[in-house]
């Protein structure tokens, strides 16, 4: 195929989600892994106290990350 | 004078468009005319011709041969990274070991340099080079510094390396000290590290080459202003330019201190410089940190390029992504002492990294958002999954794992916890592979075509590429998390043998092993498409268009969309897309305020108790600590007193004040509790630091490794907490002890029932695999009564992996001939000592180490704690050719493996 002769776009391409779903799931998932793997050290009655504050902090973060990007405006 | 001898200017005024011509000096000369004979004899052989595109201009073929060397330094790196594993899943089988002490630790430690340098350092400065020189327009220059910059650059490596004596071959002399510059490391008179001036040169080349590098792109980007400067004021630069300019800006930020650092511990070890290690720390740290974060900018860059070009629309806030840009800059170099928090240094400095490791975290998150947002809006049918795209998310993805993780290392008081193990790895692995390496992929596969000008030979070969890494990185990365959380100290292989540790190095070493076969799929295809693939043209294309295209060769074609421009009208204005990006900052900002603000009582709290002591209640025991780099010797006052070898001995409950000095090299007390506060200090040569802790409550032995990287012993030296039964409590038994799991300590050694204990020493001069070996429990009648245990050091466990013979011979099995010369017996006693709390270890019995016999102690004893075996340390001396000295490195040391406790209970 030459440039000027692209290929056409099929029918599976069209009814994918879009680039914005994709990467949110991603994020989401990449965060579940961090979260879980941070919350191990939550689960220590013993040394929750030390990471506590990030924790939360870490969380809230998140969930405005979610929040704010799903309720911002597009790039359209 | 002849037509071949002139060339335009390299200070020619081009720009405006005069060709000034002139004689080159007759060194450029030379040099262009022996790059030229190489070039044209290679040439004739198509496969170097295609691979390195000779027959292309020279700023391609640097480029090509900078990517190829990346790649091959990563390959090399990442086998020994597989070499590393292949020993710690040995041990943790309970396997021999094949490679020596010596290569298990240069495997670890260039694992890490060729891939940090090597691969990906080398790969971002090809990449950033050519987006540089293409998105200025401009004609490359300078050939001879950039190609000087690259010769550096990967000579810095071998020389990095060390030594290597080919006859009879041995490159076990490297001369790594890891992360902490101090030459040589050890005490003097007992234990030395000695490295090679070559390491140093390797640091000073590696330097070199950053910043000729640097010098190139700079000069190209003054050539660029100075043809431009009338219409450069007042435009609008693409994102990733700003942080290629951050980049230079940071480069000379990161490697001026390490000159620093390098040639500071070069004139204290030639030159007898007085040398601060915990300030020469801080200044390698504001390389060693800020190295990172260069790096980092690796996927930075591609996602700021690539995203856009995929999405074929601008970035969501261009204002904010340049914030970004000048934010990463400016805290790129304050960082470091966050890698130092558990040393003495002062509070105030220590709280100032916490609250700037958390500030760096806004940029990341301009970053991560405007990125993301970039494609809201961005419909699937004009989104295409090729190879970019996949890698583009991974990076994504990548990022935003690592980065969580990040704040976690960044909390002092959570510092204690994880400083230096596996979950800190984690953390860096998450940043290298799954986004340094990933994004640095991203932009391989959509500029590959563009420089051999072939598109990618398989799109299924990327994508099982893709796969691989995806699969591979996150195994190692979730696999080192895990035992980050069990306490597992990073670089070792000489490991506690615990189900859970074993299970999840099992993992780790999958993940490596599926990230190394992806790796085959890229090389295969890359091979392919120089030698056939389909030519690539960008004729009549954008230059998006064009990176489209060469990402189109990564799909497969039903997946695939057109590459073509589409127009683009924005509807949502400018001020309510900042808007939401700035409620987003905000709200970031918030949350990383409390986190500071929570953090700061405990930050404060840690950096204060280990720079200072005070405020020790009643009956503390007191501990003066002094590090002999590969074990510890304690002097104890309070209720026990007394000195002993990598034992500190209290009772159950009791305040504990530990006093600690160091000479010669770095070292730490690690107690990984898990239920209770761990105990986590870093004692730095010339610094005393300081650690108070309530020892457990219940008694029994508790393992304290050092964990910090100063030698190749490191994982031997494990010293234990002997924490003792109360006088006249009840309740306390070693039973509840082994019940309890030892307050979490995964170090603590197993507990066996004496009488039918089977101690063996392994190749590594330890007892069952355990540091301290076995602890021994035995019962007798309240006045005392008899108790045996036996032991063996088989002949098969002698050799030069082992600390107890020092032979220095590159014969087969040497050092189990000295034995048998010796009547199998080595000149170390075998003690049975119980320790007295009012005077230190009493000995109770002594008798030779004798080899391939076994061996029984039997002794009539009361209630009591006891140590037995080799209580004090033993000098070894690594030497198997004979090579040892000033100009290859010195490898002596005391070394303490081959102990344990026997615990004597009343019936």
């Amino acid at each position: 195929m030459s440039p000027s002769e692209p290929a056409a776009p099929s029918a599976r391409v069209g009814t994918r989600v879009g680039p914005f779903v994709a990467f949110f799931a991603v994020a989401l998932l990449a965060a579940a892994g961090a979260v879980f793997e941070i919350s191990y050290w939550v689960g220590l009655p013993a040394l929750a106290p030390q990471v506590l504050g990030t924790t939360i902090g870490i969380v809230g973060a998140l969930v405005a990350f979610f929040v704010w990007g799903w309720w911002a405006p597009g790039n359209d | 004078m002849t037509a071949t001898d002139l060339r335009p200017s390299q200070t020619g005024a081009e720009g405006e468009g005069v060709a000034v011509f002139e004689r080159p000096p007759a060194l450029i000369q030379f040099l262009d005319d022996t790059e030229e004979a190489i070039r044209r004899r290679l040439a004739k052989m198509r496969l170097f011709e295609r691979v390195f595109l000779l027959q292309r201009d020279w700023m391609t073929r640097i480029t090509m041969l900078m990517l190829i060397a990346g790649l091959v330094w990563g390959a090399v790196g990442g086998f020994d990274a597989f070499g590393f594993q292949t020993q710690v899943v040995a041990y943790a089988t309970q396997s021999n070991l094949h490679l020596s002490t010596q290569e298990i630790y240069s495997s670890i430690t260039l694992h890490g340099i060729r891939e940090l340098f090597g691969f990906a350092q080398q790969v971002e400065m090809a990449v950033f080079g050519l987006l540089l020189i293409n998105a200025l327009g401009i004609t490359p220059r300078r050939k001879w510094t950039l190609y000087l910059s690259v010769g550096l650059l990967n000579a810095s490596m071998l020389l990095l390396q060390g030594p290597i004596y080919l006859a009879p071959f041995n490159d076990n002399y490297f001369p790594a000290i890891g992360w902490y510059f101090l030459s040589p490391l050890g005490v003097n008179g007992s234990s030395a590290y000695v490295v090679s001036p070559i390491f140093f040169l390797g640091w000073i080349a590696l330097a070199g080459a950053a910043l000729l590098w640097t010098w190139w792109m700079a000069a190209h980007v003054l050539d660029w202003y100075r043809q431009h400067a009338a219409a450069a004021a007042g435009r609008r630069y693409p994102v990733f330019l700003w942080f290629l300019m951050g980049t230079l800006v940071l480069m000379p930020l990161t490697y001026g201190p390490l000159i620093v650092a390098a040639g500071w511990d070069m004139l204290a070890a030639y030159a007898g410089v007085a040398l601060s290690p915990l300030t020469n720390q801080v200044v390698f740290w504001m390389f060693g940190h800020a190295i990172v974060y260069v790096l980092f900018l690796l996927p930075i860059v591609g996602l700021y390029v690539l995203i856009p070009i995929l999405a074929r629309r601008p970035i969501y806030s261009y204002r904010f992504a340049v914030a970004s840009a000048i934010m990463f800059v400016v805290l790129t170099p304050l960082l470091g002492i966050h890698h130092l928090y558990l040393t003495p240094l002062p509070a105030w400095s220590s709280w100032i990294t916490m609250f700037l490791s958390f500030a760096i975290v806004i940029p990341s998150a301009i970053t991560f958002f405007s990125v993301w947002m970039t494609l809201k809006g961005v419909p699937g049918s004009q989104w295409e999954w090729n190879a970019v795209a996949l890698f583009s998310a991974l990076a994504f993805g990548g990022s935003i794992f690592g980065g969580l993780t990040g704040p976690i290392n960044a909390t002092i008081p959570a510092d204690v916890d994880v400083h230096n193990s596996m979950f800190v790895l984690a953390h860096f692995h998450a940043i290298t592979i799954l986004a340094i390496v990933a994004g640095g992929f991203a932009l391989l596969y959509a500029f590959f075509p563009v420089l051999t000008g072939r598109r990618w030979f398989s799109a299924r070969l990327a994508q099982v590429h893709f796969l691989f890494t995806l699969v591979g990185g996150t195994t190692i990365v979730l696999a080192m998390d895990q035992l980050g959380n069990l306490g597992v100290l990073r670089r070792e292989v000489i490991l506690p043998i615990v189900p859970a540790i074993t299970e999840y190095q099992l993992l780790l070493f999958a993940g490596i092993v599926v990230m190394l076969v992806g790796q085959l799929f890229l090389v295969a295809n890359g091979f392919l498409t120089v030698l056939r693939g389909a030519l690539f043209s960008a004729s009549g294309l954008s230059f998006d268009e064009a990176v489209r295209l060469a990402a189109q060769s990564t799909t497969p074609p039903a997946a695939r969309v057109p590459v073509h421009d589409l127009p683009f009208a924005r509807r949502a204005p400018r001020p309510r897309r900042e808007r939401a990006e700035a409620a987003w900052i905000a709200s970031v900002a918030i949350f990383l305020a409390f986190a500071v603000t929570a953090s700061t009582p405990g930050a404060f709290s840690v950096s204060n108790g280990i720079s200072g002591s005070g405020g020790d209640p009643a009956n503390t025991e007191f501990v003066a600590l002094y590090g002999q780099q590969y074990y510890w010797t304690a002097t104890e006052s309070g209720a026990i007193n007394g000195t002993f070898d990598n034992a500190i001995v209290a009772y159950a409950g009791q305040w504990v004040q530990l006093n600690m000095t160091a000479s010669g090299a770095t070292q730490s007390v690690y107690l990984p509790f898990r239920e209770q506060a761990p105990v986590n200090t870093q004692v730095v040569p010339g610094s005393t630091s300081y650690a108070s802790f309530a020892a457990p409550t219940q008694p029994g032995v508790y393992g304290a490794p050092d964990g910090e990287y100063d030698g190749p012993w490191f994982g031997v030296d494990v010293a234990a907490l002997i924490v003792l039964p109360v006088p006249g409590a009840t309740g306390q038994s070693l039973a509840d002890f082994t019940a309890n799991g030892g307050a979490g300590d995964i170090y603590d050694p197993p507990v066996v029932t004496a009488a039918t204990a089977s101690l063996v020493a392994n190749p590594e001069g330890v007892f069952n695999f355990s540091v301290p070996g076995p602890t021994l429990a035995a019962t007798v009648p309240g006045a005392g009564g008899p108790v045996a245990f036996t032991w063996e050091v088989p002949l098969s466990s002698i050799g030069i992996t082992n600390y107890l013979v020092n032979v220095s011979s590159t014969a087969a099995n040497a050092q189990q001939q000295y034995v048998i010369e010796h009547n199998y017996t080595l000149p170390y006693p075998f003690e049975l000592e119980r320790i007295d709390p009012a005077t230190g270890l009493v000995g109770v019995s002594s008798g030779p180490l004798r080899i391939d016999a076994t061996e029984t102690v039997s002794a009539t004893l009361a209630p009591g704690v006891y140590l037995y075996g080799l209580t004090n340390p033993v000098a070894y001396s690594y030497d198997p050719s004979g090579e040892s000295g000033s100009g290859s490195g010195v490898q002596t040391g005391l070394v303490m493996g081959l102990w344990g406790v026997l615990w004597v209970s009343a019936a």
